[in-house]
């Protein structure tokens, strides 16, 4: 192989590309481009920012930036001298991130112009002692400021040896009861994960890397630490640009992309509104979705756009990265759930009773059984943040390997190929019948009427359950009764929703998937408002 | 400020905002966050409805729909063609 990837943690990548080809694109943005010697530059001012302000190796830093260049310097900056980089999503209101500062004892955040009116507010419920990379501003009293122009003038931080085993970041995500839990994952977890996608999809310097994800999202790691490792370029598509598929797919076409990655909803958006018709798709030659389930019919006709692209659907929770793939290299069969693929190298998943504690040989279920999937991989994180009982009961070891209680329904048939069936706490039962919401709503979004549909569950007067479809981006000569009779042509008699509601504004989880569950209890409220 | 102008800045501060941004003819919608996918459908479909035209996926840019402003101008241009 003609590139040795020698470093055994993240924070010399940007040195290491800096040092061998430091003329070459690390970042594209709209309105600027930096080399990868300008990259490892600005995290090393910042290192050294950092330093200054007391900043010690195992600390936690904030990093709250919008989709671009300076999230991603920050993030390496942080890990670039053995602190934990934590990042803090800018959509997320100014009470979470303060709860998150407080809990994780974040004292020191890197952020930029656009953030200052969020940063203002979260200083005021919980101070925070440093901000580098915006300029003073009234409501940052007695904070500790340095501005860019000053980080500019400062001699770069060269970064130091860092422990494979020691923290790198922390993805923070709301469990059930929307408290944050950070996932803690280590160097080692995440160059594991950067490798085994280089590998996996034998990417390339020469590749262009779509850079949609944000940095809180784990979908993220691969533009974070993947293309840095291999010393590939990102292509920033901002927030403005996923908002409007026509022009977030004129980017791919001039920007060259090869690589895609991203969640369902932009690549559904893309097939339904990116005037693919008119578009040159032709440098891409991966394109890769996960994160939630996306229906086979959006991935076809995909297809028909990216004459030389593989499409692959990632599977696996955050707290592992990602530990299985589905490669498609022609349209999935439309009738049934798109697979989630096989396990990936150097991963091991045991399908496990589903009130069993333990991943142990006496709870495997038989093959092809639906079950819960234990996972172990050496993506896997190191654990949750400050939650002892919580990792005691989701980590086992078992002879010898860490394994991950995910909470995912699957199964595995004999060739090793796994099924999705949806999350174990997610089931619910409408009268007396089993039934997977998002199983549902994905046959209902192939019916002609809406982009995207949710399913609410109505608890009547009488006690009787009902279900609502509460739709999306509605066209504008949607016919109710027409959508209900086709509803009833594919979906057994229990699962047809006996009514449909408008929703006027989309939510979207932090990570910007659907927040499908809000959107169902809103969903259910507009029938009750009417009723009332 | 046309009639259409400020027709369209009342429809997207009432009804398409998704939190607390005060809209005037320059706003930047897609930036600030003021506006999100669906609320960039409803626009178009608002338009469709009230210019009488039919917008292609492919004029749904940032070109023609950053600020009300280029919103108008596209829907001028498209009406005097």
């Amino acid at each position: 192989m003609s590139r040795a990837l020698t470093a055994q943690s993240l924070s010399t990548l940007l040195a290491e590309q800096a040092m061998r080809r430091a003329d070459a694109p690390a970042v594209v943005d709209v309105s600027r481009s930096w080399t990868y010697g300008e990259v490892a530059m600005a995290a090393g001012q910042m290192a050294a920012a950092l330093r200054d302000a007391g900043v010690h190796a195992g600390d936690r830093v904030g990093v709250h930036c919008n989709k671009g260049a300076e999230g991603f310097i920050a993030m390496h900056a942080v890990v670039s001298i053995g602190a934990v980089a934590v990042p803090l999503d800018p959509g997320s209101p100014a009470a979470r991130i303060g709860t998150i500062c407080e809990r994780m004892q974040i004292d020191a955040v890197i952020s930029h112009a656009p953030r200052i009116k969020t940063l203002v507010q979260v200083h005021a419920l919980r101070p925070i002692q440093t901000v580098l990379g915006v300029a003073p501003a009234e409501g940052l009293a007695g904070v500790t400021i340095v501005d860019a122009d000053e980080l500019g003038r400062l001699e770069p931080l060269t970064p130091v040896n860092v422990d494979p085993g020691d923290s790198s970041y922390i993805i923070t995500t709301s469990g059930s009861t929307g408290e944050p839990k950070g996932m803690v994952h280590t160097h080692r977890s995440a160059l594991a994960y950067a490798d085994m996608t280089i590998r996996t999809y034998d990417m390339t310097p020469d590749d262009r890397v779509s850079d949609i994800a944000p940095h809180h999202f784990d979908i993220s790691t691969h533009s974070l630490w993947s293309v840095p490792r291999v010393g590939a370029t990102n292509v920033v598509i901002s927030e403005p640009y996923q908002r409007l598929p026509a022009s977030h797919s004129q980017r791919l076409q001039d920007e060259g992309v090869t690589f895609w990655y991203s969640v369902p909803f932009l690549l559904h958006q893309l097939v339904l509104r990116g005037d693919l018709t008119n578009r040159d798709l032709s440098a891409l030659r991966w394109v890769h979705f996960g994160g939630e389930v996306i229906s086979a019919e959006v991935i076809g006709q995909m297809m028909q756009y990216c004459p030389n692209a593989r499409f692959g659907n990632i599977f696996g929770p955050a707290e592992t990265n990602q530990c299985s793939l589905a490669i498609f290299d022609g349209p999935p069969p439309p009738d049934q759930p798109l697979s989630v693929g096989f396990p990936l190298d150097h991963s091991i998943i045991r399908v496990v009773d589903v009130n069993a504690d333990d991943p142990g040989d006496e709870h495997l279920m038989p093959v092809g059984e639906m079950g819960e999937m234990w996972a172990h991989t050496p993506q896997l994180m190191d654990g949750y943040w400050d939650q002892p009982e919580l990792n005691a009961r989701v980590l086992h070891v078992h002879e010898g390997k860490r394994f991950y209680r995910t909470g995912d329904l699957i199964s595995i048939d004999s060739h090793g190929e796994m099924s999705f069936y949806g999350r174990v706490d997610h089931q619910v039962k409408v009268r007396g019948f089993r039934i997977e919401l998002e199983g549902i709503e994905l046959e209902l979004e192939q019916i002609d009427g809406a982009d995207h549909v949710v399913v609410g569950i109505l608890r009547t007067e009488s006690g009787e359950d009902e279900l609502v479809a509460g739709l999306l981006g509605v066209q504008s000569e949607f016919d109710e009764a027409e959508f209900l009779r086709n509803a009833a042509s594919v979906l057994p008699a229990h699962a047809v929703p006996t009514r449909t509601v408008q929703i006027a504004t989309a939510s979207f989880t932090g990570s910007g998937k659907l927040d499908r569950r809000a959107l169902r209890e809103h969903a259910v409220s507009i029938v009750r408002e009417v009723a009332r | 400020m046309s009639a259409l102008s400020e027709a369209l800045i009342s429809f997207i501060q009432d009804e398409v905002v998704v939190d607390d941004v005060i809209v005037d003819s320059e706003t930047d919608l897609l930036l600030s966050g003021a506006v999100d996918s669906l609320g960039v459908i409803r626009i178009t479909h608002w338009m469709e409805e009230h210019a009488n035209i039919v917008v292609d996926p492919g004029d749904v840019t940032l070109e023609n729909f950053q600020t009300v402003t280029k919103m108008t101008a596209y829907l001028h241009d498209r009406s005097s063609n």
